[in-house]
């Protein structure tokens, strides 16, 4: 194997891991392009702004310490939701997560129909919600969720139809 | 569902939030992150030495207080070593189950399980009818099988009780052959029964699993079969983040080398919440050109995906593969685990195998904290 292909990644040592510097620009287009749609989809997870900004915090700096290269913006993409949604089940497993409803940012004015409707999405299981966030919100494909959370087509269907289904249930118990 | 995209669209990120990332950031790496994740690093930093120190002072107060031990089966014993239970990964992964089904005439019980969120080992005990004849054994020599391993498939689910299962699903058992693997393995592993139906399927089929079992032998005092089973699962698929279901096949009689009948005609099954209090599994993937790599590194087992190596056997592939350390030591996957077996396919037309993938099913439990890349031949992946 020649040598020059060998690394994808920037490897620094494990002690420089921690010192990694970060580029302002770098952040700021990473930030322009992808912040907004993953604090969206962490604030979906964690269900409230300040947990959502602490984990999408975590995913930035692994982004931007340790560089990993990728083949297209859309390996990226799939790259960051993935970090995020294991970064969001981490912190679940420490936290034990809340039960308390869904909470956006203080500069949000939402009325109680949409606040009611997003806690139902967020209530759902997690692999329910996530295919129904991904799908409705990011317009993702259904080969394109199976892809980013390496898990089968019919799967990901499965997962949207019971979504769906139980946000219905939800509606007409209403 | 256009109400929630509007509503979602509403959620802007609260202000201030890009500079406080920028600033968290920014700011001498290692000192910011200090601050503003205080929470985070102090508990992984619990989970290496502080857990391990607790884990360690509550067994001493256990053995002092009441003169036990942490009652570790010793098939868990024999499969993890002695020092298993007592690193910070064994009060992690371990759990005393103790779930018992009754399934009509046949009943299952989970006894402990070691799990994290992509493996899981348990032992269960499999008790056969009132009216098995234990005089099946007489003349059989000994060492010869004759009671079978059973299939098991696993669901995630915990909504559909045994008897709501029989009463949609007995008349489908009719049509079985539970003696015949080849007649009933569909129906187990087919989204035509009831459990497939309304629950995600996590081996057999669909994704890519790797497990097994094995037959720990008959307590005649209890009528009762005992097995050890492992799975270890490649998919987004969270093994705690749900009641797990296991549905076994009737354990099938042997005569002669071959099963000639079951001990039942109907399958069962058990649920219960497998529980882990520990990182998740690493994950790493990177491509070059025609060639593709993933791993993925839990306490249980390390899973390789590669493509374009031109990697003939799992063999080659797993002594072509190490760990790297965090202490920037880096050991070869083999002196940690073994592998038997795994996928792969090739190119139409061509007869070199194109892609391969195999589970390293480790020998202890690894502190995945430790763990920062998997080197596969000249490539290294970092995880996280």
């Amino acid at each position: 194997m020649p040598e020059a292909r060998l690394r994808m990644y920037r490897q620094p040592k494990s002690a420089e891991r921690e010192h990694a510097t970060v580029d302002k620009s770098e952040f700021e287009q990473m930030y322009q392009t992808y912040g907004p749609a993953l604090y969206r989809f962490c604030l979906l997870q964690m269900k409230n702004s300040a947990d959502a900004e602490d984990v999408l915090q975590e995913v930035f700096f692994k982004r931007l310490s340790r560089k990993p290269r990728f083949c297209s913006p859309e390996h990226e993409r799939r790259w960051l939701f993935r970090t995020a949604l294991n970064q969001c089940r981490d912190e679940w497993r420490r936290s034990r997560r809340s039960e308390l409803p869904l909470t956006a940012a203080e500069n949000v004015a939402l009325a109680d129909s949409e606040l009611s409707l997003l806690d139902q999405v967020s209530d759902l299981p997690q692999a329910q919600r996530t295919v129904l966030h991904l799908y409705y919100y990011e317009g993702y494909s259904v080969d394109e969720i199976a892809r980013l959370l390496r898990t089968g087509k019919s799967a990901v269907k499965m997962r949207l139809s019971r979504g769906r289904a139980a946000l219905r249930r939800e509606w007409e118990g209403d | 569902m256009n109400r929630y995209h509007d509503a979602m669209q509403k959620c802007v990120p609260p202000e201030g939030m890009e500079e406080r990332l920028w600033e968290a950031l920014s700011q001498t790496e290692e000192g910011a992150r200090r601050d503003s994740c205080k929470r985070r690093q102090g508990e992984k930093r619990f989970f290496g030495f502080r857990r391990r120190a607790v884990v360690i002072c509550a067994l001493v107060a256990l053995i002092f207080t009441t003169g036990a031990t942490v009652a570790w089966d010793p098939l868990f014993i024999r499969r993890f070593g002695p020092g298993a239970a007592l690193c910070a990964m064994g009060g992690a992964t371990f759990q005393e189950v103790n779930v018992t089904s009754v399934c009509d005439d046949v009943s299952l019980t989970v006894r402990q399980a070691l799990c994290s969120d992509k493996s899981i080992y348990f032992i269960l005990d499999y008790k056969l009818p009132d009216d098995f004849d234990a005089e099946f054994f007489a003349g059989i020599p000994e060492g010869t099988e004759c009671i079978g391993i059973p299939d098991i498939v696993y669901y995630t689910t915990g909504e559909l009780s045994w008897e709501e299962y029989r009463d949609r699903d007995q008349k489908k058992w009719e049509l079985l052959d539970w003696s015949d693997y080849t007649s009933y393995i569909q129906y187990l592993q087919g989204e035509d029964n009831a459990l497939g139906e309304q629950n995600q399927i996590v081996r057999g089929g669909r994704g890519s699993s790797s497990g097994g079992g094995s037959t720990q032998g008959y307590d005649p005092q209890t009528n009762t079969m005992t097995y050890f089973f492992n799975l270890t699962i490649d998919s987004e698929t969270d093994l705690t983040a749900q009641p797990l279901t296991i549905l076994v096949s009737p354990l099938p009689l042997w005569r002669e080398g071959k099963p000639e009948t079951a001990v039942t005609d109907h399958p069962a099954m058990v649920t219960f919440q497998p529980s882990y209090d520990g990182p998740q599994a690493l994950d790493g993937s990177m491509e070059d050109g025609d060639v593709s790599l993933r791993a993925v590194v839990s306490p249980f087992a390390l899973t390789l995906e590669v493509s374009g190596m031109g990697y003939q056997s799992f063999e080659a592939l797993v002594a072509d593969t190490s760990l790297v350390f965090r202490d920037g030591s880096v050991h070869p996957a083999m002196l940690y685990g073994f592998s038997n077996g795994g996928g792969a396919s090739s190119v139409a037309g061509s007869e070199e195998w194109e892609s391969l993938n195999t589970t390293v099913h480790l020998f202890r439990l690894l502190d995945t904290a430790e763990v920062i890349a998997v080197r596969i031949g000249g490539y290294t992946v970092q995880v996280d």
